[in-house]
C-alpha cells in the first residue's frame, strides 16, 4: 500500500515537471551513481 | 526580526565563533610545519576531503546567492546543479584528483603557482600566477563578505547605520564582518589547513540541514509541485522549461560555474591535502552525493519564493531576486528556526573564505617571499601567518568601505584567476608538449582578453562607475554588442587560452622541459591509478 502510494507520488512529481527539467535532475542522479560505480571499479582494479 | 529572535541570532553566531576558536586551538597541536599549515600534513581522509571540496565549491553564500538566478530563470536552473556536480565535481576528481595528488607530493608543492612552475620548470611562472592569485583572491574574499550585507539586511531590516567617510554601513554588518575577521585571523593563523577543514565539516552540515529545511517548508507552503508549477506557469511559461527564460545566459552561467572550478586554486589545492589515493576515490562519492543534494534543492528555492510572492503568501511581499531566500526562510519557517538558521548561514558564509585567505596569503609568503629569500620553512610559516593577518585586514576594510574599483573587480575575479591557471594546469597533467613560455604567454593573453571583453561588451555597470552610463546607453544598445555581451568573459578567455597554448608550445620548443623530466613525472602520475 505504502509502496504503491510512493510510486504514485514519484510518478506525479515527474509528470508535473517539464521533461527538460526532469532530465536535468536525472543527469544529476546518474552522476552520483556513476561516482559510486567508478570508485568501486577503481577499488577492484587497485586490489587486483 | 523580533527582539527574542535577535538574541537567538547573536547567540548562535557567538557559539559558532567560539567553536572556531576551539577548533583552531585543537588544530594547533597538529600544526608544526609549513606543510601541516598549508596542506594539513597531507593527512586528510575521504570524508573530510569530500566535504571540504563540496563546501569550498558550493559555499554557504550559494544558499542566498543562488536564489537570484532561480527567481529570474525559473526551474531550468536545476541544470546548474547537475552539470556542476558532473563537470565540477565528478570529472575533476576522476581526471585531476589522483594526478594532482601524486604530482603535488612528488614536487613537494603546497601551492598552485609552485605546482605550475615546477611542472614547466620555470620560476617566472610562480611569480606571475601568485601575483594574480594574491590580488584576485583578496578581491574574491571581499565579494564573499559583501554578499552578507544582503542576508543581514533581511535579518535586521531597520538596523541603525553609521557613516564612514562617504559610505553608510549597517551596524550588524559592520559588527559581523569585523568580529568574523578577527576570529578568522585567530583560528587560521593558529590552526591553518587543519582548522579550516574542520570548520568545512561543520559548514557542510549547516548547509545540508538549512537547504533541506527551507525547501520542504517552502514546497509545502506553495502547495506542492502542482502549486509551484501552476503559479510559475501563470507568471511566465518559460520559467518551467530549460533553458527557457535563462536562454544563452543560463547556458553560459552553467559553463562558468562548472568548468571555472578547474582553474580555481582553492579547489585544486584540496587534492594536496589527501592522505592516500583512496581518500580521493571515496572523497569523490561523498562530495558528489553532498553536492548534488545541496545544489539541487538550493536551486529550487528562488523559484519557490517567486511563486509564494505571486500567491500573496504572508511575509513574502518584500521579496525580490536578491533577497529571495532569506525572506523565504523568515516567511515559511517557525520564528525560532528561522533565527537559528539565518544565524548559522551567516556564520558559515563568513568562514567560507578561509581557503581563499590561505591561498592568497601563501601567494605572497611561499610563492614570492620564500622563493626570493630562500628562507627556511619555519620562517615561511611565520610570514604566512603574518600575511594571513594582512589579507583578512585588507579584505575587512575593503568590504566595509566598498570602493567602486573593488566592486568592479569582484565581477571578474574568477575569470581572471582561471585565465592564468586553468589551461596550463590541465594541459600540464595530460600533455607532454606544453612549454613554460606557452603557459606564461597564453595565460597573459587570456587574462587581457578576459578584462577587455568585460569592459567592451559586458561593462554597463563598469562604465556607470566612471560616469560613462550615457555612452554605454548608445554603445551597449548596438545589436552586435548586445549579442556578444551574452557571452561571459570566462568562456571567451578560455577559448583564447585553448588555442594559444598548443600553438605557442609548438613555436617555443626551446622552453620545453627535458624528455627525462617529462617521462619521470608522467610515470608518477600513471602510478596514481594503481596506488592505494
Amino acid at each position: 500500500m505504502y509502496k504503491n502510494n510512493l510510486i504514485k507520488r514519484k510518478k506525479s512529481v515527474c509528470q508535473m515537471l517539464d521533461w527538460t527539467i526532469s532530465l536535468g535532475i536525472i543527469v544529476g542522479i546518474l552522476t552520483v551513481v556513476l561516482a559510486v560505480i567508478w570508485t568501486l571499479w577503481q577499488e577492484k582494479k587497485g586490489g587486483g | 526580526m523580533a527582539a527574542g529572535d535577535e538574541i537567538i541570532f547573536w547567540t548562535v553566531l557567538i557559539v559558532y565563533l567560539a567553536f572556531l576558536a576551539i577548533a583552531g586551538i585543537f588544530a594547533k597541536k597538529k600544526t608544526k610545519t609549513l606543510e601541516d599549515f598549508m596542506v594539513a600534513g597531507r593527512k586528510i581522509g575521504p570524508l573530510l576531503l569530500g566535504l571540504s571540496f563540496g563546501v569550498t565549491y558550493f559555499s554557504a553564500v550559494m544558499i542566498v546567492g543562488g536564489g537570484l538566478q532561480s527567481w529570474i530563470w525559473g526551474l531550468g536552473v536545476v541544470w546548474i546543479a547537475s552539470i556542476d556536480v558532473l563537470v565540477g565535481v565528478f570529472l575533476v576528481f576522476v581526471f585531476f584528483g589522483g594526478r594532482t595528488k601524486s604530482l603535488g607530493k612528488h614536487f613537494e608543492s603546497m601551492t598552485v603557482p609552485q605546482f605550475i612552475s615546477k611542472r614547466y620548470e620555470d620560476p617566472k611562472l610562480q611569480t606571475f600566477t601568485s601575483i594574480v592569485i594574491l590580488f584576485f583572491e583578496t578581491i574574491y574574499l571581499v565579494s564573499i563578505y559583501m554578499g552578507l550585507a544582503v542576508l543581514l539586511s533581511v535579518i535586521f531590516p531597520t538596523a541603525a547605520s553609521i557613516t564612514i567617510g562617504t559610505v553608510t554601513v549597517s551596524i550588524p554588518y559592520l559588527v559581523s564582518v569585523v568580529l568574523c575577521g578577527v576570529i578568522t585571523i585567530i583560528y587560521l593563523t593558529v590552526g591553518g589547513a587543519h582548522g579550516a577543514i574542520w570548520t568545512d565539516a561543520v559548514e557542510s552540515v549547516i548547509m545540508l540541514v538549512g537547504v533541506l529545511l527551507i525547501f520542504f517548508a517552502g514546497i509545502i507552503a506553495v502547495g506542492g509541485f502542482t502549486g509551484l508549477t501552476t503559479t510559475l506557469g501563470s507568471i511566465d511559461p518559460d520559467l518551467l522549461v530549460f533553458p527557457g527564460e535563462g536562454g544563452i545566459g543560463l547556458i553560459g552561467y552553467i559553463l562558468v560555474t562548472s568548468f571555472g572550478v578547474w582553474g580555481m586554486p582553492q579547489m585544486i589545492s584540496r587534492f594536496y591535502t589527501a592522505e592516500k589515493q583512496r581518500s580521493i576515490k571515496w572523497g569523490l562519492v561523498i562530495s558528489c552525493f553532498w553536492a548534488f543534494i545541496v545544489a539541487i534543492f538550493a536551486w529550487f528555492n528562488g523559484s519557490i519564493a517567486r511563486a509564494l510572492q505571486a500567491q500573496g503568501y504572508p511575509g513574502m511581499a518584500s521579496a525580490n531576486p536578491t533577497n529571495a531566500v532569506p525572506v523565504l526562510m523568515a516567511a515559511v519557517l517557525p520564528s525560532v528556526l528561522a533565527g537559528l538558521f539565518l544565524a548559522a548561514v551567516t556564520a558559515a558564509s563568513l568562514t567560507t573564505g578561509e581557503k581563499v585567505i590561505m591561498i592568497a596569503a601563501s601567494g605572497f609568503s611561499i610563492d614570492v617571499y620564500q622563493k626570493r629569500t630562500k628562507c627556511s620553512d619555519d620562517q615561511a610559516l611565520k610570514v604566512t601567518r603574518l600575511t594571513t593577518l594582512v589579507v583578512v585586514a585588507v579584505a575587512v576594510v575593503l568590504a566595509i568601505l566598498q570602493p567602486d574599483a573593488v566592486l568592479a573587480l569582484c565581477m571578474f575575479a574568477w575569470s581572471a584567476m582561471a585565465a592564468v591557471i586553468l589551461v596550463p594546469y590541465v594541459f600540464g597533467l595530460f600533455w607532454k608538449g606544453g612549454t613554460a613560455k606557452a603557459a606564461l604567454y597564453s595565460g597573459a593573453a587570456s587574462f587581457i582578453v578576459a578584462i577587455m571583453w568585460k569592459i567592451i561588451f559586458r561593462g554597463g555597470s563598469l562604465w556607470a562607475m566612471v560616469g560613462g552610463s550615457g555612452a554605454w546607453a548608445i554603445w551597449g544598445s548596438l545589436e552586435g554588442v548586445v549579442l556578444l555581451g551574452q557571452w561571459h568573459e570566462f568562456i571567451i578567455s578560455q577559448v583564447v587560452a585553448l588555442i594559444a597554448f598548443p600553438l605557442i608550445s609548438m613555436l617555443t620548443k626551446d622552453s620545453k622541459p627535458s624528455a627525462e623530466f617529462l617521462n619521470e613525472i608522467f610515470s608518477v602520475m600513471k602510478k596514481s591509478h594503481t596506488e592505494e
